[in-house]
């Protein structure tokens, strides 16, 4: 490695990306384990963790702006996205440790594109857009979805970061939570997890008005499920209907086995996941509509 | 490249190597020796210190993302020769055996404590969920904090 810049400015730290066709480094928390021993760091690296203008959160209007260097612990104690992204703040707190989300950043996550990051399936469920940014092509916003392109692969171009992550604020009285397995309740990577968004018609609030399914670790990328919601789009709040939810979860799946888990176990978990977190969703008292 | 670092109340002026880690910084430029090399891949929590009063792994910080940054590590934690009443309680509880995980867990709980005088055992597993004890079984890790947390709020 033969640099490390530290720029105070967002204008500072693009001039300097471009200038030295870098790498930019965050928390640190995904780069530096990924370059064994630092054995294989990029040769110029540019720190954005001084960038104070890459960290907030902020509301506006129906939309939630994430700066993408805002540390997972800065989102967890967040009274906006308790709030408004509950699925979001509980997928942070699941996310390693301590130590880890003091440094770990939600703009890295994406970045990073693991088919496993535990903030991808919430970001989803919110059509989460991101907004790229470069010294020489200025701003421009993609879906999370495009952003999205495979283990570790991302729509990125060289000279571009990730300013910040819109989230789009869930329909009025849509409830929402994130739910995963790995294998230690801490500090483990994800073998299946979902983020999923309910909302309910009615008095007697037994019809399922609209339906929000994303899944993560169990495709190449975290991925929503537009037609299993559909499917399940004004239908009647029961028990089976809940169960075929989670079949059609486990239908739209594409697991890989790895080290940690099997795909068939994958496949059986991730429709397991699904209905529990909607029967918690459905049995959950009202929250506060806003 | 040039960093400017507060360590345990002192101000450095440093010359380091881009490559170098925090945690190489503390232990071989400046022989603070509690914070420990575990793993190299911030899973172990052996090499946690206090960055601006956040507890993080010491081995996935470049030095020079430190710069202008206030680290304490455990040498730091105790005052003119008096022990922390963590260090205190963690001695007397029986919750040190081989020592090793101790500095980071240490810290760590330092950190929970100075947001949270009152935590519960849930919350005091939450909060050294990221250090790794192949000794104790964290009984007694969680009683000497417990402990700790009681004497600091009776002080």
């Amino acid at each position: 490695m033969n640099h490390l810049y530290n720029p105070r400015t967002l204008p500072e730290a693009l001039s300097i990306l471009a200038e030295t066709q870098g790498v930019v480094i965050a928390g640190g928390t995904d780069l530096i384990p990924q370059s064994r021993n630092r054995q294989s760091l990029p040769r110029e690296l540019v720190n954005l963790t001084k960038v104070k203008e890459l960290q907030f959160i902020r509301e506006a209007g129906s939309w939630i702006e994430i700066g993408a260097c805002t540390t997972l612990s800065r989102i967890i104690d967040a009274p906006l996205l308790q709030k408004k992204a509950p699925s979001l703040v509980q997928a942070c707190s699941l996310i390693g440790s301590v130590q880890t989300r003091n440094r770990a950043t939600i703009g890295g996550n994406a970045a990073n594109a693991s088919p496993a990051g535990d903030t991808l399936p919430p970001l989803l469920i919110h059509d989460t857009q991101v907004a790229l940014i470069s010294a020489a092509g200025g701003e421009r916003m993609i879906l999370l979805t495009d952003y999205l392109q495979g283990p570790g692969r991302t729509n990125q171009h060289q000279g571009e970061i990730i300013r910040y992550l819109r989230l789009r604020k869930l329909p009025r009285g849509m409830r929402s939570a994130f739910q995963r397995v790995g294998n230690r309740s801490g500090m483990a990577v994800s073998v299946a997890s979902t983020a999923v968004g309910l909302l309910l018609r009615g008095e007697t609030r037994d019809e399922i008005q609209e339906l929000r399914i994303a899944l993560g670790a169990v495709a190449p990328s975290a991925v929503r499920l537009p037609a299993a919601e559909r499917k399940l789009q004004g239908r009647e709040l029961t028990r089976e209907n809940l169960e075929r939810a989670g079949a059609l979860a486990e239908h739209h799946s594409a697991p890989i086995a790895d080290v940690r888990a099997s795909e068939n176990y994958r496949r059986r978990i991730t429709r397991e996941l699904v209905v529990r977190t909607l029967q918690g969703l459905s049995r959950a008292s009202d929250q506060e509509e806003d | 490249m040039d960093i400017q670092i507060k360590v345990n109340g002192i101000n450095h002026h440093l010359q380091v190597e881009p490559s170098t880690t925090l945690l190489d910084l503390l232990r071989e430029e400046m022989g603070l020796t509690g914070a420990k090399d575990g793993c190299g891949e911030g899973e172990c929590g052996a090499c946690t210190v206090l960055l601006d009063g956040d507890a993080v792994n010491a081995c996935l910080i470049l030095a020079g993302q430190a710069d202008g940054c206030e680290v304490k590590t455990i040498e730091g934690l105790s005052r003119r020769g008096e022990l922390h009443p963590l260090q205190q309680a963690f001695l007397e509880t029986g919750a040190v055996q081989c020592g090793y995980c101790i500095p980071g867990t240490i810290l760590s709980a330092a950190a929970l404590l100075e947001k949270n005088n009152r935590p519960t055992d849930h919350e005091i597993r939450k909060a050294l969920a990221g250090n790794i004890c192949r000794c104790t079984g964290y009984t007694k890790i969680i009683e000497a904090v417990r402990s700790a947390a009681e004497e600091l709020r009776n002080v």
